[in-house]
């Protein structure tokens, strides 16, 4: 007769970035009520269904790994969720937006309203029922970065606090506007700066980064939704 | 579905007692003692630093690594002991002992006509011992405190006298006087909070004629010791007859024995050692006085105690049911269409747990934690992850 193993595995949590500066506000939005499990330095290439061994040494490359401490900075990770799924799905959703790439010219207006293909067996795309998360990696280089509304979630988050860096922002629901700065002090002598855009899908945890560029005199042109190459698709 | 909301339970509040060392690198007793007094930089005027508080490391200021484990100050109610900031007529008397003792006082007293008592007796002067807010955190741990001080000089073994300090918080049973800088507990000869029955010299079992040997106050780091208890074998005064204040330091051999004596001396510079070496023989009537009291701990070889840390930790804990986190968004789980790459994991998922993530009600990351090592997840498998948040 051995001994049940009735262990429990324990974690020291850290808080990110985002986590600090909530909880410096004092006003409540800090309150942790939700959790997300996440597996971003998973290579699954490294399962191997063919083990020598069996099939029950299919993950021992996996299981046998280290991992890294976390990361302060929430923008890099829990990029790669783990999701629920019915039992025989065999495709897991992705978000499109149809482009690969955001340009906007100083001034200028883009809105997004993005998709998730194979969301609920819908291989076409459904937009999600609880919309969107849309996080800019530098929000100095647009003046209005607003969501376009979704059913039961905020239109937009807390403001930002002042900042001279390169700070993100996020807002929720079904899509979002974006208008590039009018101004061009930021510039200095480049001709273009960039950012990046996240999108979540806040029902599937799909996530999608593209690249955002705002140009100092290049009228907005977006590329073809046929010439679609997302730089991460799910 | 990717977010799991924490039910009723599963988050948890407990605030638990942290007692470490107190020194760098939790060494739990301080022997190495070192000053920045090379050139005497610290005492280089009587508005110098030094003259108010000497730091004190754990290894020479000169390596990075250096940090301040505590400082040592004089004060003096009458502005005796350190020379006076405008050394002139109507001045006189206005210098950092005078305004080290009276910070103090305002701090534990708040009331400037109240004078710091060891029992019953009222010197003039103090010693201060003032641990780094880094090193003690919340509050220095009562019954912890062995402290020993000793008058030994380099090449004069005969001096040696260590008297062993501790606080009386074992022997009162905890009882503290509470004052403006919290907790009061006395100083006597003894060891971690237990105060000897034979006390030295005393005709109280438990202080000496002069008073308790100091007064211990563990949440604000401090330490005030009676230069009086400690002044058993004053040695000859060095200064001229009826030129207290201000005169001059007469050329007499005889104070190489000084015991803690304070150096009581006013007015200029020059009656006082300008660095914060250590002199022996007749230099040493002209010591100055923080540089004293380190020399007699530094002597001593034994300074421990401990700091007390409340750590008030969060628990949640995060639930993965069978049926919940199969599957991942990880490009690597599928082609670029979405399909799963593996055909066996479509009726059998295999995911694998490493990071938790915590979010609020707008989907802000606001903490995260990872697993050592990756945690099998699938269909026949539900994991249970606490994670722990400290504040």
């Amino acid at each position: 007769m051995g001994y049940l193993d009735s262990s429990t595995i324990t974690v020291d949590a850290i808080l990110t970035k985002r986590g600090r500066e909530l909880l410096a506000r004092n006003d409540g939005s800090f309150k942790i009520t939700q959790f997300a499990l996440g597996d971003d330095e998973i290579d699954y290439t490294m399962f191997n269904e063919n083990h020598p061994n069996g099939s029950q040494y299919a993950g021992e490359a996996i299981e046998n790994m280290s991992l890294i401490e976390a990361i302060p900075d929430g923008n890099h990770i829990m990029r790669h969720k783990l999701i629920t799924l019915d039992r025989g799905t065999s495709v897991i959703p992705f978000i499109d937006v149809g482009q690969n790439i955001i340009k906007l010219a100083i001034g200028g207006t883009y809105s997004l309203t993005p998709k998730t293909l194979n969301y609920n067996g819908v291989t076409t795309g459904l937009a999600e029922p609880n919309g969107y998360s849309f996080t800019i990696a530098d929000r100095r280089l647009v003046t209005r970065f607003a969501s376009m509304g979704a059913p039961g979630k905020p239109a937009a988050r807390l403001a930002q606090p002042y900042s001279t860096t390169a700070v993100g922002e996020s807002v929720s629901g079904r899509g979002v506007s974006i208008t590039g700065i009018s101004s061009t002090s930021l510039f200095g002598s480049n001709e273009k700066l960039l950012t990046t855009l996240t999108i979540e899908g806040m029902n599937t945890g799909a996530r999608l980064t593209i690249p955002l560029e705002v140009s100092k005199t290049v009228a907005i042109t977006t590329a073809a939704a046929s010439d679609a190459t997302p730089s991460e698709s799910i | 579905m990717s977010l799991t909301r924490f039910g009723a339970g599963d988050i948890v509040i407990s605030t638990d007692s942290l007692v470490t060392s107190t020194w760098t690198g939790n060494v739990n007793n301080l022997q190495n003692h070192w000053t920045q007094s090379i050139d005497g930089g610290v005492f280089g005027s009587p508005t110098s630093s030094g003259w108010f508080h000497l730091d004190v490391y754990q290894t020479s200021s000169l390596n990075s690594e250096a940090e301040i484990q505590y400082s040592i100050g004089y004060g003096n109610r009458l502005g005796s002991g350190s020379p006076d900031f405008t050394n002139d007529s109507g001045s006189h008397g206005m210098n950092a002992a005078r305004a080290t003792y009276g910070a103090y006082r305002n701090l534990v007293y708040g009331d400037e006509n109240q004078n710091f008592t060891f029992n019953t007796h009222v010197p003039d002067d103090i010693w201060v011992i003032n641990v780094a807010r880094s090193r003690y955190k919340q509050s220095l741990k009562p019954g912890t405190l062995n402290l020993v001080v000793s008058a030994s000089l380099s090449g004069s073994p005969t001096v040696t006298m260590p008297i062993h300090l501790t606080d009386d918080s074992v022997t009162s049973n905890g009882s503290a006087k509470l004052t403006n800088l919290g907790r009061q507990f006395n100083i006597n000869s003894g060891s971690s909070g237990i105060v000897n029955l034979d006390t030295m010299g005393g005709t109280s079992l438990q202080h000496t004629d002069s008073g308790s040997y100091g007064l211990f106050y563990p949440d604000a780091g401090v330490i005030i010791l009676n230069p009086d208890a400690f002044g058993q074998n004053p040695p000859a005064d060095l200064m001229i007859a009826g030129k207290e204040h201000y005169g001059t330091p007469a050329a007499s051999a005889a104070n190489s024995g000084s015991f803690l004596t304070p150096n009581r001396h006013r007015g200029e510079m020059r009656n006082y050692n300008g660095t914060g070496v250590y002199k022996t023989g007749r230099l040493a009537g002209r010591q100055n006085n923080p540089a004293k009291l380190y020399q007699a701990i530094s002597g001593g070889l034994k300074f421990i105690v401990d700091t007390q840390e409340k750590i008030t930790s969060q628990y949640y804990f995060a639930r993965a049911k069978n049926f919940e986190y199969n599957y991942t968004t990880n490009p690597s789980f599928t082609d670029s269409k979405g399909n799963l790459t593996y055909s066996s994991m479509i009726n059998n998922p295999v995911t694998y747990i490493t990071t938790v993530g915590l979010y609020n009600d707008s989907n802000d990351l606001v903490a995260v934690a990872k697993i050592s090592q990756p945690v099998v997840k699938d269909f026949t498998k539900e994991a249970l992850i606490r994670v722990k948040l400290d504040y």
